[in-house]
């Protein structure tokens, strides 16, 4: 059933534009043509730096833009289907229940007047029909399967009463109820301290590996992507720039940003260079609403010519499974 | 012993001596009684000039209130710090604000601690002007050189803190640090609010400017690369205590501590965990609002015995100036 599963993206951007109408009546191009395919059973990590759209290309999947932002352009085919031609109650019966997602932040997420019990039963009445006290139990289970321990209680606690990790985990748990085949992560450890991101990556990659479900994983923290998932999709300004496999992250980057940035991440020093500089990148991350005409790292990028500047690349394939936006590789 | 003094050439900066502080929270509604947060719980530390040292550990642990406590931006409960041998743990301001510009602090996030309504360039002069340290005529030349120094331009110091980025920012706040030419600089989570690729360019200024001008660092953080990278000694810190203090490559070749293990292995991507025993990881820090009896690490080790129930471990040496607080290490 995997293999033929396998051959069929789950999910497929095409030509993504996410766009949000300013002030003065500029356009920032938050998301500016991306294109992505996630199989069944594959953990994506989607990495880039604040600001480079990779929130914003999630939420535009689960259609949660909202006005002065809105999607300009693309498809987002799930399973044949166009998320984005569909009417709003079909859209409803998807989120959540096929795609779920898991916020960066878990003391936002939570609704504080309602117990952990109740907002967990809530989600698979509203999906699953079932009946109240059927979706206390089911929420108990829940909380068995994501390690909260002592569940019976925790049920009956507000969102306060929780630690950062096991709010996390309470909504991991939300992001399972309705054992969707797709869970996008945003960020889901960055507000975590190292050894309790730990845990939350190890319950992803078991409920990955128990149920098949596919995650996008969001991130900006390379070795998170490192350690979970499988392929990884560098972005820049809107636009992914490189596509590989997370194994190549460090060994193998190709365009020259996903170089430096591999270079500017403190690794352990070798006792030969006496220096302790770290490589950093020039310049800053670009602002979205004024961005340069050709290829939107050129400003910074070491190896420019003169081609970078008037003409954008595309994302050509130079390698199998291994995409880069980037002059150099193109002839 | 004696070959280790020898070896120490340096001379200590900082010294505190079983350090306290606890904050008194409102009283409970019932109980009458006001919560006790002990935030930390004797800390016996010392820091050479020049190097840095790197405090690590998770976040409520103590790590930042300790930074605060070192440049006296708050008074600590009960113990000593030394600063070249003089005990300021007690001053009051009058006596302390001569000795400030000696010690200064970069602050985690470059958006709340930049004052608004103050251009760049009266928050770098500002200390300059407190501290009486160049004639009037003078400040503003020094203004611009230190602008010029982190990187930024001599037009900045007109504009607002509104103008500028985080890595902008925390540039404008390493500069007003470095205003007064401290000996010694508190830098409190410096990099964790920026872009990876502007983590670097700061980082590497820190560096520059170390080297530059001889100053010794106390570096706060939870990245734990970053301290592999660029500290001379760590010292991790669990719930208020030091648990391990050692030179930054024997804490990552060899680290003794069971939550030491833990942190380094927990780290994602890491080669740790592939030589070191594991540490499972049981559940998340307790409250410093109830602390546990004995070694506070104990409910989340593997390894515990009854000493560790009982017993509080004390910071022990090892050799090599490796010291360690656990029962289970002989």
């Amino acid at each position: 059933m995997k293999s033929h599963k396998k051959d069929h993206p789950l999910l497929t951007i095409r030509g993504l534009k996410t766009e949000f109408r300013l002030q003065d009546n500029k356009v920032l191009r938050a998301v500016d043509g991306v294109d992505l395919s996630i199989r069944a059973g594959e953990i994506h990590g989607l990495v880039g730096e604040s600001g480079c759209g990779k929130t914003v290309a999630a939420l535009s999947v689960l259609r949660l833009i909202r006005w002065p932002g809105y999607i300009s352009d693309g498809q987002v085919v799930w399973q044949s289907e166009d998320l984005l031609k569909l009417k709003k109650k079909e859209m409803q019966k998807i989120r959540g229940k096929e795609i779920s997602m898991i916020f960066q932040e878990p003391m936002t997420s939570l609704n504080p007047v309602f117990t952990i019990g109740t907002q967990l039963a809530d989600v698979m009445r509203l999906h699953d029909g079932l009946s109240k006290n059927q979706a206390l139990n089911k929420a108990v289970e829940l909380l068995g399967i994501v390690k909260i321990a002592d569940p019976y209680r925790r049920i009956k606690e507000y969102p306060h009463q929780l630690s950062g990790g096991m709010r996390q985990r309470v909504m991991i748990a939300m992001a399972i109820s309705c054992q969707p085949k797709l869970i996008i992560a945003d960020e889901p450890t960055t507000a975590l301290d190292v050894t309790i991101q730990k845990q939350i990556l190890d319950l992803m990659k078991e409920i990955q590996e128990k149920t098949g479900t596919s995650f996008i994983l969001i991130t900006h923290d390379w070795d998170v992507i490192l350690e979970i998932a499988t392929k990884v999709a560098v972005m820049y300004a809107g636009r992914i720039i490189e596509y590989f496999t997370a194994k190549d992250l460090y060994r193998n980057p190709m365009h020259p940003y996903a170089r430096a940035l591999v270079q500017s991440i403190p690794r352990k020093r070798n006792k030969e260079s006496s220096t302790k500089r770290l490589k950093a990148i020039a310049g800053n991350v670009p602002d979205l609403a004024d961005l340069p005409v050709g290829c939107k790292f050129s400003p910074r990028c070491p190896d420019v010519f003169e081609q970078c500047v008037e003409v954008e690349p595309t994302l050509k394939e130079i390698a199998p499974d291994h995409l880069v936006r980037c002059w150099k590789y193109m002839n | 012993m004696l070959e280790i003094h020898e070896l120490e050439m340096q001379e200590t900066l900082i010294r505190t001596v079983n350090l306290k502080k606890y904050y008194k929270l409102g009283r409970r509604y019932f109980s009458g009684h006001s919560a006790v947060l002990k935030a930390l719980n004797g800390v016996t530390l010392n820091i050479q000039a020049g190097e840095t040292l790197g405090l690590v550990g998770e976040s409520g642990c103590g790590k930042s209130t300790f930074g605060r406590l070192l440049v006296r931006l708050e008074r600590p409960t009960s113990g000593e710090i030394y600063f070249k041998g003089e005990d300021i743990s007690f001053y009051k301001e009058a006596i302390l604000r001569p000795l400030r510009k000696n010690m200064q602090i970069v602050f985690q996030d470059p958006y709340s601690s930049l004052n608004p309504k103050m251009t760049v360039g009266d928050i770098v002069s500002e200390s300059m002007r407190v501290h009486n340290l160049y004639p009037k005529s003078e400040i503003d030349e020094r203004t611009i050189e230190l602008l010029c120094l982190v990187g930024l331009t001599p037009e900045d110091r007109k504009k607002y803190p509104e103008a500028f980025s985080g890595g902008q920012r925390q540039r404008i706040g390493i500069a007003r640090a470095l205003s007064v030419k401290p000996e010694f600089v508190v830098a409190d989570e410096p990099v964790s609010a920026l872009d990876v690729s502007i983590q670097a360019q700061i980082v590497n200024l820190l560096l520059e400017i170390q080297e530059k001008f001889n100053i010794t660092y106390l570096f706060i953080t939870h990245d734990l690369r970053l301290v592999e990278y660029i500290c001379d000694q760590v010292a991790v810190m669990y719930l208020g205590r030091i648990v391990e203090f050692a030179n930054t490559e024997d804490v990552y070749k060899n680290p003794l501590h069971p939550y030491t293990r833990m942190l380094l292995s927990s780290q994602p991507g890491s080669d740790f965990d592939t030589k070191l025993p594991t540490e499972k990881i049981y559940m998340d820090v307790p409250s410093p609002l109830n602390l546990p009896s004995g070694c506070v690490f104990y409910p989340r080790c593997s390894q515990k015995r009854d000493a560790c129930v009982k017993e509080v471990p004390i910071l022990r040496d090892f050799g090599l100036n490796h010291q360690v607080a656990c029962h289970l290490i002989n």
